[in-house]
């Protein structure tokens, strides 16, 4: 986890985490009700979660509350002034490789998750790694293949035979 | 001198030729797949378990044992190099360890960690022999009031970790609470969280989310980054990877704040090597003259965790051992595995099998020093892993995750978990919500929420149980000392400010 440059964090941030903090804390409380309560003496399963669910929520609403004058400047200064285009645009492209990056890394590992008690090992693995490979954009077959190939034998060799794990290698 | 003699009895065992060599097989393969991506201790003691199913009681122990400094050594390797952290002790390491890594400087940090276990392993093996009998008996004072309040002061510990504001630190640690809830009540056998899935009633895998919110997060982030991403690729010149004068000057204060600190927390039963790790880290953050170096390579970042965990580990096994309290996953397996052996923990082990229990900690010793003579030739092999081109290394990365998590229980389920959580730990990772102190709240989640309710039955609902127990009272004490000193600074200028 990158750690730098965060001595003034954005108010947005913090206000965005304020917001979540408060969802997931509603979520957990309204979830919480299902499981009986209890008292104080005797807590229930319901209890301890309704807690935190609580306090959880509160810190978010805290959380939003302090960012919230820091946010209306910041929004200010970025629609009132005149847009700088380039920005905008820069921004799009992160979202964009934000959005690659996802797709194909988690897509590639559902892939190996959905396939490995099908096809066995090696075919997952192949898979797997062409899949993410395209999270990177300019691609490349040839050294992509290869890696693939490279990769299902690895962990063949590390995990089938080296550990032992009960691994189907071709699939059953 | 009983202590000495304690010490010889459990040398004797553990350097008899056949002993030295199961530590050595341990020690050499915990720390070969302790290094793969995405494997920590726990699933590495895991998959060589049955290995040693035919040995004698004590040679198998040592051998888990070796195990697993091996594969926590490993470990930090990993997180250090690549930021992929198998254990709540080493996502601390990595805080540091890799940006010191991204500086070119991961040849120091590898050497420090091996260095620092080894003197951390030195002092504790005369703290545990001098005291493992009294910190028995004091242990078994605790009543769940101080379970209770040590787990709070932990906790607010962990929150105080973060760069940035305190508010999301205690959120982040409530959130892991939270999650520690998913799963069937221990009390009433109640699903909670399980939102209809039969695979959650056991609780979701601490490893998987490990490996998720960090290792996973970071490949997504690290790709979503492209060409802005900040690795190393330079060359490292052999001299770079000797540690400098400063670097162990910088580290002997850390190194010594680390280990008494591990050692101390490690005897406390169920707070293990994870919470020493965190508690020396946010001590080093509060001693050192410049605290904002900290999360960019500081090497007290390094070294105070490192100890603190080595200490903690081996302190831990007087409670583990005596108490039967495991301080985490990975010692709970290991408690697994001498019950197995026919080895019931309880308070008369260390009188009832004494060569047992010298033999291990005279183990943990040789371990940690055949650890020092293995790794510090290897330490070159594994910075050859940094020179390796991010599109070759994020696939292989993403592999090992894989299968790592599907061997865990052969579970497709924890492979989509841990995809889930890679994308929680992305937006994390956006959202400069920092995850370390989520993770305390997990491990600790399900015995805090017991402690406190078998402190409230004890009392019948009245709080005060916790302040008139002067154990406890302490505790709390102690909590009220991190939240000051955390607080305090800002409180007083804005004070100043408006009166003055």
């Amino acid at each position: 986890m990158s750690t730098k440059d965060n001595q003034h964090i954005d108010p947005t941030l913090d206000l965005y985490s304020g917001a979540l903090f408060t969802a997931i804390g509603l979520g957990a409380m309204i979830t919480a009700r299902n499981y009986p309560m209890g008292s104080i003496d005797r807590m229930g399963p319901g209890f301890f979660p309704m807690v935190l669910g609580a306090i959880m929520a509160v810190l978010g609403i805290v959380l939003v509350l302090k960012n919230l004058e820091g946010f209306r400047q910041s929004y200010r200064r970025q629609y009132a002034s005149p847009a700088p285009a380039r920005d905008d645009s820069s921004r799009q492209d992160g979202m964009i490789r934000a959005a690659r990056s996802i797709l194909f890394v988690l897509g590639g590992m559902s892939f190996f998750a959905l396939t490995i008690e099908h096809i066995g090992l090696l075919l997952s693995v192949v898979g797997l790694v062409i899949i993410c490979s395209f999270a990177e954009p300019g691609m490349k077959w040839r050294p992509t293949l290869l890696l693939a190939l490279f990769m299902a034998a690895l962990s063949a060799a590390i995990f089938r035979y080296g550990i032992g794990l009960p691994l189907q290698l071709w699939g059953s | 001198m009983e202590f000495l003699d304690n010490l010889a009895l459990g040398f004797g065992i553990a350097l008899t030729p056949e002993t030295l060599m199961y530590c050595f097989i341990g020690v050499t393969l915990g720390t070969f797949i302790g290094v793969l991506p995405g494997i920590g201790p726990l699933a590495t003691i895991g998959l060589l378990l049955p290995v040693t199913f035919h040995l004698p009681p004590t040679e198998a122990i040592i051998m888990i044992a070796g195990l697993y400094y091996g594969a926590m050594y490993g470990g930090s390797t990993t997180a250090i190099l690549l930021n992929l952290p198998g254990t709540a002790a080493s996502v601390v390491v990595a805080l540091d360890g890799h940006p010191m890594a991204q500086q070119g400087r991961a040849g120091p940090a590898l050497v420090m960690t091996t260095i620092v276990s080894f003197a951390a392993a030195c002092v504790a093996i005369v703290i545990i022999a001098l005291f493992a009998p009294p910190l028995a008996q004091f242990a078994l004072r605790f009543g769940s009031p101080e379970y209770f309040s040590l787990m709070l002061a932990g906790l607010l510990g962990a929150a105080i970790l973060v760069n940035g504001s305190l508010i999301k630190g205690i959120a982040m640690v409530i959130l892991g609470l939270l999650l520690g809830m998913v799963g069937q009540d221990v009390t009433s056998g109640m699903p909670r969280f399980t939102f209809g899935s039969i695979s959650l009633y056991d609780g979701m895998g601490f490893v998987v989310v490990i490996i998720g919110l960090f290792g996973l997060a970071e490949v997504l982030n690290n790709v979503a980054l492209g060409e802005k991403r900040e690795r190393f690729v330079g060359k490292v010149p052999w001299r770079d990877l000797i540690p400098t004068r400063k670097d162990l000057r910088d580290s002997a204060g850390s190194t010594a704040r680390g280990t008494g600190l591990g050692s101390l927390l490690g005897l406390l039963p169920g707070a293990g090597p994870a919470m020493s790790t965190f508690t020396a880290y946010a001590v080093e953050k509060k001693v050192a003259k410049d605290p904002s170096r900290f999360g960019k390579g500081a090497i007290e970042g390094v070294t105070a965790p490192e100890a603190a965990n080595n200490a903690a580990a081996q302190t831990s096994f007087i409670p583990t051992l005596s108490l039967g309290v495991p301080g985490d996953a990975t010692m709970a397996l290991i408690l697994g595995a001498m019950m197995m052996h026919g080895l019931v923990p309880g308070p008369q082990i260390v009188t009832a099998n004494p060569e047992f229990f010298w033999a291990l900690i005279a183990s943990f010793w040789v371990g940690n020093l055949l650890l020092l003579i293995l790794n510090l030739p290897l330490v070159g092999i594994w910075i050859k892993m940094l020179a390796i081109p991010y599109r070759v290394m994020f696939p292989a990365i993403v592999t090992f995750i894989s299968i790592g998590m599907y061997s865990l229980h052969l579970e497709v389920f924890d492979v989509f978990l841990a995809a889930g959580f890679g994308l929680v730990g992305y937006l994390f990772i956006k959202l400069r919500c920092e995850a370390a102190p989520l993770l305390l709240g997990l491990i600790l989640g399900p015995m805090v929420e017991e402690n406190l309710r078998r402190s409230l039955l004890i009392s019948r609902g009245d709080f005060s149980i916790f302040f008139t127990r002067p154990i406890s009272l302490s505790f709390l004490i102690l909590a009220v000392f991190i939240l000051a000193i955390v607080l305090g600074p800002g409180l007083y200028r804005r004070w100043k400010a408006r009166y003055a």
